[in-house]
């Protein structure tokens, strides 16, 4: 399925979620009017009520953002707002790289063993005992000094309830970028690049 | 609605560190020592006030197949707040409780037990104070209205099963099964069954993405 196509499927999905929040409400409504069966205690109508204006908000939110000219480029979709002339150039985008956050991603990219870590992330979130099974060569507190580094970094992020570990979108980029830092400097150093 | 609200007459101690809930997303824990107050709605058991150390622990994650979105979020509360809950659980928390002493009140910043059932009203006004009529949905659901330090609105948890909304200043995390929605600050995420359409607006460049 084409992008084109994903972005109307949504928007039908988005347009029947109006509906059937539409239905709730007059069914709300209704039960005001002729009072409902059980008993009635009051939680808050009022934070009900913020809920569904948020859900409204968030569906005509994306509704209005995919009504606008839509640029589906090799990277992803891009909405452009209507109003503004002025697009970031190349010079301008490299102003505001942060060096030090690319460093620090870098740093962290910087072992084989954290490479190793994102690899089996890449595949799904995982407990730490289930990445200790998979990465046996690990000592355990290596393992969790590893982890603090990537979630530091923000290429991991761990689970406060659950415990477990996933990659981000950052750590999916930041592996990916690593595959072919590797591959391209391969590459060059066989057919003799300096 | 407030009018037929009617809170305990009472102040007492929680003797034991409580979950007051947990599912796949969230827990809320609170420790020994907090003040309770009881809450009714027309006789019936609605629900407690509490005010002690607690701590929130909510994964606002969102697991995508390009990566996750979100942090979690660890937050020790030490405001006062509501909690509506199951019969079954207003149960389980009044056996946990005990008389509250004025060392233990003191210790909260009430000098005696109508201190505290004053906070008590208080906090249920400025929860209440709007509805005119709700009916419990289901017997399972749970609501907390967190009082905040910095402003009079309240921050919100309410909980069925899975299913989760938390609504904390601007930001607001809803998840259910399979479904997420995020705000949060200037990014906008919904997630469904694997699909993800992130809404950012960066601060300094003029163009709004979506991926």
């Amino acid at each position: 399925m084409s992008e084109k196509d994903e972005i109307e499927k949504l928007r039908k999905e988005i347009e029947d979620l109006k509906g059937k929040l539409n239905a709730i409400s007059d069914k709300l409504e209704t039960r005001k009017r002729h009072g409902a069966h059980g008993i009635f205690i009051d939680v808050g109508e009022r934070f009900f009520d913020s809920i569904e204006e948020i859900m409204e908000d968030v569906a005509e939110g994306i509704a209005g953002e995919l009504e606008k000219s839509v640029f589906i480029g090799p990277h992803g979709i891009r909405v452009f707002k209507h109003n503004r002339k002025h697009r970031p150039t190349m010079r301008e985008g490299e102003a505001e790289i942060d060096f030090s956050k690319a460093a620090s991603i870098m740093s962290a990219l910087g072992s084989e063993h954290r490479l190793r870590i994102l690899h089996e992330l890449i595949r799904g979130g995982k407990y730490i005992g289930e990445l200790q099974e998979k990465l046996s060569e690990i000592a355990a507190s290596t393992l969790s000094s590893h982890l603090d580094v990537l979630e530091k970094a923000g290429l991991v992020v761990q689970e406060k309830v659950r415990g477990r570990y996933l990659i981000t979108i950052p750590g999916r980029m930041a592996y990916r970028l690593a595959r072919k830092i590797a591959k391209i400097c391969g590459e060059g150093v066989e057919i003799g690049i300096d | 609605m407030i009018d037929q609200l009617h809170v305990g007459e009472e102040a007492f101690r929680l003797e034991e560190p409580f979950t007051l809930f947990r599912n796949d997303k969230c827990v809320l824990k609170i420790s020994d020592g907090a003040i309770v107050v009881p809450l009714y709605f027309n006789g019936e058991s609605l629900g407690y006030f509490f005010h002690g150390e607690g701590k929130l622990l909510l994964d606002a994650v969102i697991e995508t197949p390009k990566g996750a979105v979100g942090k979690p979020i660890e937050r020790n509360i030490e405001t006062p707040f509501i909690m509506i809950a199951p019969a079954s659980k207003i149960e389980e928390i009044r056996g946990k409780l005990r008389k509250a002493e004025n060392e233990n009140l003191e210790q909260r910043g009430y000098a005696n037990a109508g201190e505290a059932v004053e906070a008590a009203r208080n906090l249920c006004y400025a929860m209440f104070r709007k509805s005119t009529f709700c009916r419990r949905p289901e017997p399972q659901s749970y609501v907390f209205g967190f009082q905040r330090k910095d402003a009079e609105k309240l921050d919100l948890l309410a909980a069925k099963g899975d299913k989760l909304v938390y609504i904390c200043g601007e930001n607001i995390f809803a998840f259910k099964r399979g479904k997420s929605i995020m705000i949060k600050s200037n990014r906008l995420v919904i997630a469904k069954n694997n699909k993800i359409i992130t809404l950012v607006k960066p601060p300094k460049t003029p163009f709004r993405g979506v991926s």
